[in-house]
């Protein structure tokens, strides 16, 4: 058999050497392909009609440039390093193509709807005995299921910590494939850099006793430097779109809705699947009532709440469906700065809101925060002591000396230094009252808050 | 129905203030460390990471990180209220030859606390809860503090001493017989009832 080739729009084939023919199975096991179906970006396709590409794609990309990491590493390192890396092979790759697999609808933006954790549930569908993931790996040898879990989780204390840089840390190759995946569907041509750069100049530095950590010599500064600006106007973007945020606020807002309507003993009807997952502790659900969780499932729930006799739930699911979202509005500065309170806007806002029919305040405003760590590029731990690869990136001055990167870039170090905004927040009402809410904002007080 | 809709009501508040009180409480433990000011960002991540383990409602996500659990949401709080003026942050040299970085209340900053206690007093009670722990922290050896809150991270997952013991010693290469390793286990069983 040759290699197995898929074709990629980001790398024009991702191959699957013959040696390799259990990544294919895995692949094809139904857990992996279940992918297909759950949106890489969750709802941003509302606001970038191209964004419809889907985790099993991000999953073979990763699973592409892990394999382009790891022969990189094979063929560079030397001494005990080598053993190492070699043993490692199979477990990287499929902690790559597997690092995804208990991701629910909408990936990120549904988890706060459900409780779910995808991490968690990665970890117990590749070692559920019963799981075709499980069954594949634990043919090549009967730890590769726990040694992938422990990949994905990243805390056993034996952990190699090049190996978990690899999956998750600054600059991974998780990161690497989505940056240019989402800027690519999307149409959003900001995530571009130089990925072949970065992965073909890694090294990995034994830090005397303390482990072996995945550093970059100097010569990749500049390519580092320009992986950290896409990051940053990905998420400026794309990432943190308003209107896209506008409508994951709105998702989480009908299933909150959905969720005081169960707490006030008026449950709205709820499907089978949804049900068995929403009401139930994790240990109580098993990896196949998990699985049967999909994107179809969401809509299709919200498709009937859009004949429900509650008349909020109603009518915000009806605006998800029908892409209604709310109208976004800068909030007045806050007066306190240690508690961030906007309390007296907050309620004169749902004065406005009731006075034009909208009852419930808490449906009907929402509120967004943006993290301070997506606002500016690159923010590494200051102290050293407490740096590693997981709050900043690392090189390997031409001396041997082990540097933070923004030490060796002085152009980096300026941003860094230049500016650290604070957390920021967005609040989402109704489009008909967005003037009303406007004219709170600057005049303070408004006597008619009835939308003419 | 009553209950649940008390018990709703209460999560929302609670939820509110988390969001809130992030900053109030990170000042309020600087106030406590003295004129001294907080000495070192390992100790103020470990610090909070107990406190929160404890119960004080602080929206910081930690992850285990070589030197224990750490929280870029702390991180970057502290990076907010320096960059507001509420904090000061000094740098200097530690005995080892490294670096560490202290904290201490500006003017702004302690006129900040006062004036979110005087608008939200349900703060001040709120914080006031987890002051003697929080005392106890701040002077407590670093030692306790990184192998004590490592220990209790691996706790919180598998509930398991001896499993969560072992884990931590082996992740922080520490022999699990020593002294100072048996010391910290004991710190950090203080934390749970």
């Amino acid at each position: 058999m040759g290699d197995k080739l898929f074709r990629d729009p980001l790398y024009n084939y991702v191959n699957i050497d013959r040696n390799d023919k259990w990544l294919i199975d895995a692949i094809d096991c139904p857990e992996v392909q279940r992918l297909r179906r759950i949106h890489q970006l969750g709802v941003s396709h509302f606001t970038y009609p191209g964004a419809e590409h889907n985790r099993l794609a991000h999953s073979m990309g990763v699973l592409y440039l892990m394999s382009k990491a790891h022969f990189h590493l094979q063929n560079t390192v030397k001494g005990s390093q080598k053993a190492q890396v070699e043993h490692s092979k199979h477990s990287l790759l499929a902690a790559a193509l597997l690092h995804d697999v208990g991701h629910g609808p909408f990936s990120h933006l549904f988890e706060p709807c459900m409780g779910i954790n995808h991490e968690y549930w990665s970890v117990r569908i590749i070692s559920d005995p019963n799981s075709c993931i499980h069954r594949k790996l634990a043919k090549i040898y009967s730890n590769l299921p726990t040694d992938v879990c422990d990949l994905i989780e990243g805390d056993k204390p034996s952990l190699p910590r090049w190996e978990k840089s690899l999956i998750s840390s600054q600059l991974d190759m998780d990161r690497m494939d989505y940056l240019r995946r989402d800027s690519l569907f999307s149409g959003a041509g900001y995530g571009h850099f130089d990925w072949s750069r970065l992965i073909t100049t890694m090294e990995l530095h034994e830090n005397d006793n303390e482990g072996i950590d995945l550093v970059w010599p100097e010569k990749a500064s500049m390519a580092i430097e320009e992986y950290i600006f896409a990051r940053y106007y990905m998420y400026q973007n794309v990432y943190l779109h308003k209107t896209t945020r506008g409508f994951e606020v709105l998702l989480q807002a009908i299933w909150k809705r959905a969720k005081t309507l169960i707490d006030e003993g008026k449950p709205p009807e709820l499907i089978p699947t949804i049900e068995k997952l929403w009401l139930n502790e994790p240990e109580d659900i098993s990896v196949s009532e998990y699985l049967a969780v999909e994107e179809h499932s969401v809509l299709s729930q919200m498709q009937d709440w859009t004949n429900s006799t509650d008349s909020v739930l109603k009518d915000l699911a009806t605006r998800f469906l029908n892409r209604d979202g709310f109208a976004m509005i800068d909030p007045p500065p806050v007066s306190d700065p240690l508690t961030e309170d906007r309390s007296e806007w907050e309620s004169k806002v749902a004065d406005a809101l009731k006075k034009n029919g909208f009852e419930n305040a808490s449906c009907y405003c929402l509120k967004d925060e943006l993290k301070a760590k997506y606002l500016s590029p690159y923010r590494p731990e200051p102290e050293k002591g407490l740096q590693d690869t997981t709050n900043a990136i690392f090189i390997k001055s031409d001396d041997g000396q082990v540097l933070e990167v923004s030490e060796s870039l002085p152009r980096l170090k300026a941003v860094i230094e230049m500016g650290k905004p604070s957390s920021k927040f967005r609040y989402y009402v109704p489009k008909s009252i967005r003037k009303t809410v406007q004219s709170i904002k600057k005049n303070g007080l408004v006597e008619d808050m009835t939308e003419k | 129905m009553m209950k649940l809709t008390i018990a709703l009501l209460t999560d929302r508040l609670l939820l509110a203030w988390r969001i809130r009180m992030n900053k109030y409480f990170l000042m309020k433990l600087i106030e406590a460390s003295g004129n001294d000011g907080f000495r070192g960002r390992k100790r103020l991540q470990k610090v909070v990471f107990f406190l929160k383990f404890e119960g004080l409602a602080v929206n910081a996500e930690y992850g285990l990180h070589r030197f224990g659990p750490y929280s870029h949401d702390l991180s970057q709080a502290c990076a907010d209220l320096k960059s507001q003026d509420l904090l000061n942050e000094e740098i200097s040299s530690t005995t080892m030859g490294g670096i560490e970085y202290s904290y201490l209340l500006t003017e702004p900053g302690k006129e900040a606390i006062a004036h979110s206690e005087a608008a939200f007093p349900s703060i001040q009670k709120a914080f006031s809860s987890s002051e003697k722990t929080a005392e106890k922290l701040i002077k407590s050896g670093l030692w306790d503090l990184e192998l004590g809150s490592t220990i209790l991270f691996y706790y919180q997952k598998h509930k398991d001493w001896e499993v969560a013991f072992n884990n931590a010693c082996e992740f922080k290469g520490k022999n699990s017989n020593s002294a100072s390793s048996i010391s910290a286990l004991n710190f950090a069983k203080s934390f749970v009832k």
